[in-house]
C-alpha cells in the first residue's frame, strides 16, 4: 500500500506537481491492514499525516470493504472516487457497502498472480490508480514504477514484470477523473475543551480486564482462509498446537475449531496438518 | 520525640525507616551512599523490616524501584547526580505508571567536568518527568519532606512518584540538631500503604501498556499535569496536618521577611539559609528587602508566587544551575508565574555552581542591582556571581594546564 | 546424562487453556508469538510478565490486552531489574502479610533478542548474578524485528538486515557472527537455562515444566521465526523453525547438573543450506552467484558445534528426537 502510493506521487511529481505522500505507522504488522496517503496540489501543501475527507479512496483488499475496524468508506462523499482491486461490479460493490461514491473495479489480483506469479499488488494498483483518475500518462507511470520499485531493491527482472502488470492495470482501466477538489468547511470559533481531572485510580494506562483484545478481530487480516475437513481430520492437535494465535480450539470430540475472527490466515495450520486435512479458500470468494 | 545530631543524608534515611518502607533498591553515588549505608544496617540488624537490594545501575535500580511501587509495595530508593540522570529515562517511565514512590537526590553538578559538590541541574534535568520535587533546606526538612513526600505521592488524587532534593555536602555531610519523631506518631500521620493497583493472583493487571496514536497519549499526560495540580491543594493540606501534629509548618514556598519587603531575592535549598542570614544584614543597613525560598519545584505554586511578588519594586532570583543557552532555569520559572500582569523589574543570578559558595558582597552587589533595576529594567542576560580574584586563580590553573612549569617555554 | 521428559510426553498433553488470547496486532505467523503462547500455556496461571520494548510489546496496546495474566512494560534495558522489584514486592507483602500466599505470582522477563543481548544484557546477568527466582522468555528472531529488522548481536554471519544491506562491498551481510547468549547467561550458573523452538513444542514445554520445579534463574532462548524479517512466508514460520534444528542450526539443549545437554539431536543432520535457501535475508548467499566461502563457513561452524558437543557428551541420546507426531 505504502508502495503504491508512493508509485502514484512520483508520478504527480513527475508530471510537474506538488505531493506529499505519507505511510500510517503503528501497530502494522505482516498481514495486518495498512494505510497511506498522497496528497498533490499545483501549489504548496501544507496539510499533513492523515487524510480525513479523501477525494479518492484506493482498496487493495476487497475483504475490508465492509470491516468496521478498517472503515475504508470513512469520509467518502458521493463525488468521492472509490478504486478497489475486486473481481466484482461497481455495481454489486455499492449494493454492498452501502456508498453513495462513484465505484470503479479492477481485478489486480488476477493481473498479479498472471503476470507476477504473487499477489505483489503495489504497481499494478498504482497503474489503474493512475489512469482511473486521470493522474498521470503511461510515460510518467513507468518512470515512476521503475524508481519506486529500484529504490525498495527489486531485480530489474521483477521490475520488468512489474510494469507488464501495471501497464496491463493501466490499459483495462477506464478513466473516469477526480472531481473538484470540495472546498473545506467553515469553521466556528470554539473554546477549547478542557479535560476534568479523572480519579488518579484510573486516569492511567492500565488494563485491569482480562484478554480484551478478543473484542478486536483479525478477520480483514487474511487473504486465504484455513478450511478444516473433518472427514480427513485424524485429530492430531498438531494445528491446535502450532497455531499462534490460539486461534484453534479442540471441541469435546477433539476435533479442532478455528476461531475464523480472531484466525489471521497465517495458514500455519494448512501446512503442518499431517494428514493435508486443511484447505484454503480466498477470502474474497468466502 | 527526640533530638538528635543528624547529617542530611542520615536525616533521609531516618525518614525512610520511620515511613516503615517494604522496600529499598539501591546503587552507590557519592555523596548519596551514606543513606543505603545506614538503611543497610537496619535492614541487616532488623530494625527496618524492608528489602534492601543492590542494583547493578541506577536505570535498574529506579526500574526495581518503579515496579515494586506498582506491584503495591511502599518504596524508597536514593540516588545523586551522573545516577539520576543514568536513570532519567525510569523516571518519566514510573511517573506515567502512576505509582507512588519517593526518590531522594542528594545534588551534585553534572560532569563534565566531573565535580563532587552540589548544583541543581541533576534535579532539575527531571523536572518535566512527572515527578513532583520538595527541595529541603535543612537536614530536619529533609526528614520532613519524606515523611510528608509519602503522604503526597500516595494521595488518591495525585498517585504520582516524588522527589526530595537535599544539597550534597552542604546537607548530606552536615550535622545539625534534628527532631526525631517515634515511629507511632509518623504511623498516625502516615498510615500504612494501601495501593491502589498492584499485581497478585486475583488482580489481573496490564500496566504501563502501550497506547499508539496522541489521543491516547495525551489524555495521559495531560490526566499527569491535572494531578500535579491538585497536588497543590492536597500538598497544602498534608502540610497542615503535619504542621499540627509536629509543630513545624511547611508551605510551597517560604517568606522570609517578606511582609513589608520591596525588594526580594529569591532563592532556593540549602544556601538559602546564607541569603536569609544576608537579608538580615541588609535589614539591618535599612534595605526593605526579604527572601522567597522555592520549596515545592513541581507542582510550581505560580499563583502563590504572582501573589507574593507582584507588588514588588524588583526582584532577583538566584539559580544554582544553569540551562546553557537560557540561563537560570527558575528565573525562567519566576517569570513565567508573573505573567498576566505587568511583572516587577526581574534580574537573573547564577551562583553556587559545582557547589561555589556565596559571599557577603556579592548581595551588596545584586541589592545595587535591584535598586537599579526599579529605573533602567536590568540586565537581560544572568549573572554569573563571580570575582576577580577567582577568575585569576583561574588563569593560572590555566597557565599551568598548558603550559606546566613557569621553565616550560611555550609550544 | 540423558534427560526424559516428565510433564509433557505427547502432544495430548498440551493443555486446552489458553492463557493468551487473539486479537493482537502482531504478525501473521509470528514465532515469537508461537513459543510465547506454548511457554504460557506450560507455566500455567497466576503470571507478570515483565517486558522490554521490542516486537512482543505490542502484544498489549491500550486498552486491549491478549492475557489472562498481568503485564508491566519496563524499558528496553531493564526489564529483569523490573522483575526484581516485583518478586521483591511480592515477597515483602506476603511476608508482612498484606499479600495472601495464594496471590503469588510467577514472575517472567519477556524480550527480543535485541535487549537481550545488548541494552538489557547488563540488567540479566545481575539478576541471575543475585539469584532472582524468576522466568527469562527471549523470543530470538536475529535482529531489531520491531523497528524494521536492524542487525543485534544475534544477528547470524551471512544474513542480510537492514542495517547490513547487501552491497558490491559487502556481498556477505552481517560479518559478524552470532553472539551465544546462551553460553553467557550459563556462565553465570542459573538454576536452569534452555534453547527451545516453537516447533518442537513438547521440548519447550518439557522445560519449562521442569524449571518450574527450581527456584533462581530460569532461561529460555526460543528462536523465533520472523516472517517480514527473514522473507518467509507466515505460513513457512514452523518449517522454518523445524528446520534451524534439523540442520543443526539451532542447537535445542539445557544445562543440567552443570553439563549441557541435547535435548533434541536429529538422527542425520540435513545440509545448512536447507535451511537458508527459503529466506530472502540468506538469497544474496546464491545469487546472483554462489557465496560459497561463506556458505563453507557456515556449514563449517555447525559441523564443528556438533563435533564439540557430541565429544562432549560421549554419548547421544535419540530417544528424544522423534517430538512432533
Amino acid at each position: 500500500m505504502k508502495l503504491a502510493s508512493r508509485i502514484v506521487s512520483r508520478a504527480l511529481f513527475l508530471g510537474g506537481l506538488n505531493v506529499q505522500d505519507s505511510p500510517l505507522y503503528g501497530a502494522e504488522r505482516r498481514g495486518a491492514p495498512v494505510v497511506a496517503f498522497t496528497r498533490f496540489s499545483q501549489g504548496p501543501i501544507h496539510e499533513r499525516g492523515y487524510i480525513e475527507k479523501p477525494d479518492m479512496a484506493v482498496l487493495m483488499d476487497p475483504s475490508l470493504l465492509t470491516h468496521p475496524e478498517a472503515a475504508v468508506l470513512a469520509g467518502l462523499e458521493d463525488t468521492s472516487l472509490l478504486l478497489v482491486n475486486s473481481t466484482h461490479t461497481e455495481h454489486d460493490l455499492r449494493e454492498r457497502c452501502q456508498t453513495l461514491a462513484r465505484v470503479v473495479t479492477l481485478d489486480i489480483t488476477s493481473i498479479a498472480l498472471d503476470l507476477l506469479g504473487h499477489q505483489l499488488l503495489s504497481a499494478p494498483m498504482a497503474g489503474f490508480t493512475a489512469k482511473a483518475a486521470g493522474l498521470a500518462r503511461w510515460s510518467q507511470v513507468a518512470e515512476a514504477v521503475q524508481m519506486e520499485l529500484a529504490e525498495v531493491g527489486l531485480t530489474q527482472d521483477l521490475i520488468q514484470r512489474n510494469l507488464g502488470a501495471t501497464q496491463r492495470a493501466y490499459d483495462a482501466a477506464p478513466w473516469v477523473g477526480l472531481s473538484e477538489p470540495r472546498p473545506a468547511p467553515a469553521t466556528g470559533v470554539r473554546r477549547p475543551f478542557v479535560i476534568p481531572r479523572l480519579p488518579a485510580r484510573i486516569a492511567t494506562p492500565v488494563i485491569s480486564a482480562e484478554a480484551t483484545s478478543l473484542l478486536r478481530t483479525t478477520d480483514g487480516w487474511r487473504v486465504y482462509r484455513p478450511i478444516i475437513e473433518r472427514r480427513l481430520c485424524t485429530r492430531c492437535f498438531i494445528c491446535f498446537a502450532l497455531c499462534p494465535e490460539g486461534a484453534i480450539q479442540l471441541d469435546l470430540q477433539n476435533y479442532p475449531v478455528i476461531d475464523y475472527a480472531h484466525c489471521k490466515g497465517c495458514l500455519v495450520c494448512l501446512t503442518e496438518c499431517p494428514p493435508k486435512a486443511i484447505s484454503q479458500l480466498r477470502e474474497d470468494a468466502a | 520525640m527526640t533530638r538528635e545530631l543528624l547529617t542530611g543524608n542520615a536525616a533521609a534515611a531516618w525518614g525512610a525507616r520511620l515511613a516503615e518502607v517494604d522496600y529499598i533498591p539501591v546503587y552507590p553515588i557519592t555523596p548519596q551512599t551514606e543513606v543505603i549505608e545506614a538503611l543497610a544496617q537496619w535492614v541487616a540488624e532488623g530494625t527496618l523490616a524492608a528489602r534492601l537490594v543492590t542494583m547493578d545501575s541506577e536505570h535498574s535500580m529506579l526500574t526495581a524501584a518503579g515496579a515494586a511501587a506498582a506491584t503495591g509495595a511502599r518504596v524508597f530508593t536514593a540516588s545523586s547526580s551522573q545516577g539520576l540522570v543514568y536513570g532519567l529515562e525510569m523516571l518519566y517511565t514510573i511517573a506515567g505508571w502512576r505509582v507512588p514512590l519517593v526518590l531522594l537526590n542528594v545534588s551534585r553538578a553534572l560532569a563534565a567536568p566531573i565535580t563532587l559538590e552540589p548544583d541543581h541541574n541533576d534535579v532539575l534535568a527531571a523536572r518535566d518527568s512527572g515527578f513532583l520535587q520538595i527541595h529541603a533546606e535543612s537536614c530536619q526538612e529533609v526528614l520532613d519532606s519524606v515523611l510528608m513526600a509519602y503522604r503526597l505521592s500516595e494521595h488518591a488524587d495525585v498517585l504520582l512518584p516524588v522527589l526530595v532534593n537535599l544539597d550534597g555536602f552542604y546537607l548530606s555531610f552536615t550535622r545539625e540538631p534534628v527532631e526525631l519523631p517515634s515511629v507511632e506518631e509518623v504511623r498516625e500521620f502516615l498510615p500504612p500503604h494501601k495501593a491502589a493497583h498492584g499485581f497478585s493472583a486475583s488482580h489481573v493487571l496490564a500496566q504501563g501498556v502501550a497506547v499508539l496514536g496522541g489521543t491516547g497519549y495525551s489524555f495521559f499526560k495531560y490526566q499527569m499535569q491535572r494531578a500535579a495540580e491538585a497536588a497543590l491543594t492536597a500538598h497544602d493540606a498534608i502540610a497542615g496536618e503535619f504542621c499540627r501534629r509536629f509543630g513545624r509548618c511547611y508551605g510551597a514556598v517560604e517568606s522570609y521577611r517578606l511582609d513589608d519587603a520591596d525588594w526580594v531575592i529569591v532563592m532556593s535549598n540549602s544556601f538559602s539559609t546564607v541569603g536569609k542570614e544576608e537579608v538580615a544584614r541588609l535589614r539591618a543597613r535599612g534595605e526593605k528587602v526579604g527572601l522567597l525560598r522555592l520549596r515545592l519545584i513541581r507542582p510550581f505554586p505560580d499563583q502563590e508566587i504572582e501573589w507574593l511578588l507582584g507588588d514588588r519594586r524588583a526582584v532577583a532570583v538566584i539559580d544554582q544551575n544553569i540551562s546553557i543557552g537560557k540561563g537560570g532555569i527558575l528565573f525562567s520559572e519566576v517569570a513565567s508565574a508573573l505573567r498576566g500582569r505587568t511583572p516587577p523589574p526581574l534580574l537573573s543570578f547564577i551562583g553556587g555552581l559545582g557547589g561555589r559558595r556565596f559571599r557577603s558582597e556579592e548581595f551588596d552587589t545584586i541589592m545595587a542591582a535591584l535598586h537599579a533595576a526599579e529605573n533602567d529594567g536590568g540586565s537581560v542576560e544572568p549573572t554569573l556571581l563571580y570575582s576577580e580574584a577567582e577568575y585569576r586563580q583561574m588563569m593560572e590553573m590555566l597557565r599551568i594546564a598548558q603550559q606546566g612549569s613557569a621553565s616550560t617555554p611555550e609550544k | 546424562m540423558p534427560i526424559r521428559r516428565e510433564i509433557y510426553k505427547g502432544i495430548k498433553d498440551i493443555p486446552r487453556q489458553e492463557y493468551l488470547a487473539g486479537g493482537t496486532g502482531l504478525c501473521a505467523g509470528c514465532g515469537g508469538l508461537l513459543a510465547l503462547r506454548l511457554f504460557h500455556k506450560a507455566l500455567g496461571p497466576n503470571v507478570v510478565f515483565v517486558n522490554a520494548a521490542g516486537c512482543l510489546t505490542l502484544l498489549a496496546v491500550f486498552p486491549f490486552t491478549p492475557f489472562h495474566s498481568s503485564w508491566l512494560y519496563t524499558a528496553m534495558a531493564s526489564a529483569p531489574a523490573g522483575a526484581q522489584g516485583v518478586r521483591d514486592a511480592l515477597d515483602m507483602l506476603i511476608a508482612k502479610g498484606r499479600l495472601s500466599k495464594d496471590e503469588n505470582l510467577k514472575v517472567v522477563v519477556v524480550t527480543g533478542d535485541g535487549a537481550a543481548h545488548g541494552i538489557g544484557l547488563q540488567a540479566t546477568l545481575a539478576a541471575i548474578h543475585r539469584g532472582l527466582d524468576f522466568y527469562y522468555f527471549c523470543y530470538d528472531n536475529e535482529a531489531f524485528g520491531n523497528t524494521g529488522f536492524q542487525m543485534s548481536p544475534a544477528s547470524p554471519f551471512g544474513s542480510r538486515t537492514a542495517t547490513t544491506p547487501v552491497t558490491s562491498a559487502t556481498p556477505g551481510g552481517t560479518a559478524t557472527h552470532k553472539q551465544d547468549l546462551f553460553k553467557l547467561w550459563e556462565a553465570q550458573q542459573p538454576a536452569f537455562v534452555a534453547t527451545v523452538s516453537p516447533a518442537y513444542p513438547l521440548d519447550l514445554m518439557d522445560k519449562v515444566a521442569r524449571a518450574g520445579q527450581l527456584t533462581g534463574p530460569k532461561l529460555f532462548i526460543s528462536l523465533a521465526a520472523c516472517p517480514p524479517g527473514w522473507g518467509v512466508e507466515p505460513a513457512e514460520s514452523v518449517e522454518i523453525a523445524k528446520l534451524a534444528v534439523d540442520t543443526g542450526v539451532w542447537p535445542l539443549k539445557e544445562v543440567c547438573d552443570g553439563k549441557v545437554v541435547h535435548t533434541v539431536r536429529p538422527h542425520r543432520f540435513r545440509p545448512v543450506e536447507d535451511y537458508l535457501h527459503g529466506q530472502t535475508r540468506y538469497h544474496h548467499l546464491f545469487a546472483p552467484v554462489r557465496q560459497e566461502e561463506i556458505l563453507r563457513q557456515l556449514q563449517h561452524d555447525v559441523d564443528r558445534y556438533w563435533a564439540a558437543a557430541d565429544a562432549d557428551a560421549g554419548e547421544v541420546d535419540n530417544r528424544l528426537a522423534t517430538v512432533r507426531a
